[in-house]
């Protein structure tokens, strides 16, 4: 863990009312991951501390407990502008990471990856796509990297024209009779993932296998924030 | 050891924001020692209260009655309704004595983290009410990041609907000088500029 009274590179996750003038502040920081602060005052009209989402900051805290209280909150440059469908994925984003992050575990590749994604959010041409690399690079951070070339119980590469199904915690399965099944997956699809290609049917393919590995990594409680897409 | 009635009292204070042990303190004994009738009286009104105020059936404002005194209002104009975040905020706005139309109150903004989502502000009754002679609805809300996400959230409700969704403006305060505004504010105020 590094020092916190130094400035850290963090992103607010989300923020909380706190006392009547002060706010308890979710942070994702690049050198010390996921932890939470107090911000005294930051509900007052003179608050020093600028504390709005998906804007980049640098923090200075201090506190030996696991709950530190803010000394310094300085913007980092211009903070990312998301609207519609894109601030609902924003939203998405952050919950996951303030559900699945364990406190003081550091993921500085994750936190620039982050950073690159809310870059592309702001734009209107955003590609799911890139969410959903996102979310296998943090699944795989957090140990459930998932192979999308191997067939997980023999070790076999996985063929173009045979059907596979996901199983979360250990991989993709021959499925012999693939066809009929609504949970087969084409293994082209998969080698096409694989090189990083995601299409249409790709995207579908990665959202639920996504989706069930997330479920099982919160232990069957859902994220609130999928009823926005609902 | 049992706790005695004051220290219980003492306690229950400090439901109330920014009273913490000394000022409940202080506010127990003055009453003891005081204001025996006040506090009576206090603790009848808590009372009645907590167990006549609910919710406006029309806006979700707090209401003594099924339908609250807005709502119930032939003079208002029933073709307009203002989207706001809490009660407080209707308050804010009937004091501007600028709006002559009726509410919705979501208590809350879409948080996800929070376990605030579509569901809990009400989405649906904001539809229903909106499938009945509703000509605009606009929204009020806070300039934060989730109020960014419900407004988009409601206009996205409302798009099917042949109703009118505006928002209101975001700028320069009255009396309000340029250099002490914040960036953001400044380029919202240049992009929403108007006509003279």
């Amino acid at each position: 863990m590094s020092r916190f009274n130094d400035f850290h590179s963090a992103y607010v996750l989300h923020t909380r009312k706190y006392r009547d003038t002060s706010l308890l502040v979710e942070l994702f920081s690049k050198e010390d991951g996921r932890y939470s602060l107090v911000a005294r005052g930051a509900r007052g009209n003179k608050s020093k501390f600028n504390l709005q989402l998906f804007s980049p900051l640098m923090v200075s805290s201090f506190g030996k407990g696991e709950l530190k209280t803010a000394s310094v909150i300085e913007s980092n440059g211009l903070g990312y502008h998301l609207s519609g469908k894109n601030l609902f994925i924003g939203l998405y984003v952050n919950e996951l990471l303030f559900r699945v992050l364990g406190k003081f575990d550091p993921f500085e590749n994750l936190f620039d990856r982050y950073d690159e994604l809310l870059g592309m959010l702001q734009l209107d041409s955003f590609d799911t796509s890139a969410l959903r690399l996102f979310e296998i690079s943090l699944l795989a951070d957090l140990g459930y990297g998932i192979s999308f070339d191997i067939e997980s119980s023999t070790g076999d590469a996985i063929v173009p024209d045979k059907f596979y199904c996901y199983v979360v915690e250990d991989g993709f399965r021959h499925l012999v009779s693939g066809n009929d099944n609504s949970k087969a997956i084409e293994g082209r699809h998969l080698l096409a993932i694989s090189q990083g290609m995601i299409d249409l049917d790709g995207d579908r393919i990665l959202r639920n296998i996504v989706r069930k590995s997330i479920d099982q990594l919160l232990g069957g409680k859902a994220l609130n924030s999928r009823k926005l897409f609902a | 050891m049992q706790e005695s009635i004051i220290d219980e009292l003492k306690e229950a204070f400090r439901v109330l924001p920014g009273v913490g042990q000394k000022t409940a303190q202080r506010m127990v004994l003055h009453l003891l020692e005081r204001d025996r009738r006040g506090g009576m009286h206090l603790g009848q009104k808590i009372l009645e209260a907590m167990e006549r105020v609910g919710q406006c059936r029309m806006c979700r404002n707090l209401s003594e009655s099924d339908i609250c005194a807005i709502c119930d209002n032939a003079q208002r104009d029933h073709s307009q309704l203002c989207v706001v975040e809490s009660p407080v905020d209707v308050i804010a706005i009937e004091q501007s004595a600028s709006y002559r139309g009726c509410y919705f109150v979501l208590m809350g903004n879409l948080s996800p983290i929070d376990g605030i989502g579509p569901e809990e502000l009400g989405m649906k009754s904001l539809a229903d009410r909106c499938e009945s002679n509703i000509g605009e609805v606009i929204l009020a809300l806070g300039a934060s990041v989730e109020g960014e996400a419900t407004a988009h959230y409601i206009s996205e409700l409302l798009k099917s609907m042949s109703v009118k969704v505006t928002r209101i403006a975001r700028g320069i305060p009255i009396g309000g000088e340029l250099e002490y505004v914040d960036g953001n504010t400044l380029a919202l105020a240049l992009s929403g500029r108007k006509p003279l």
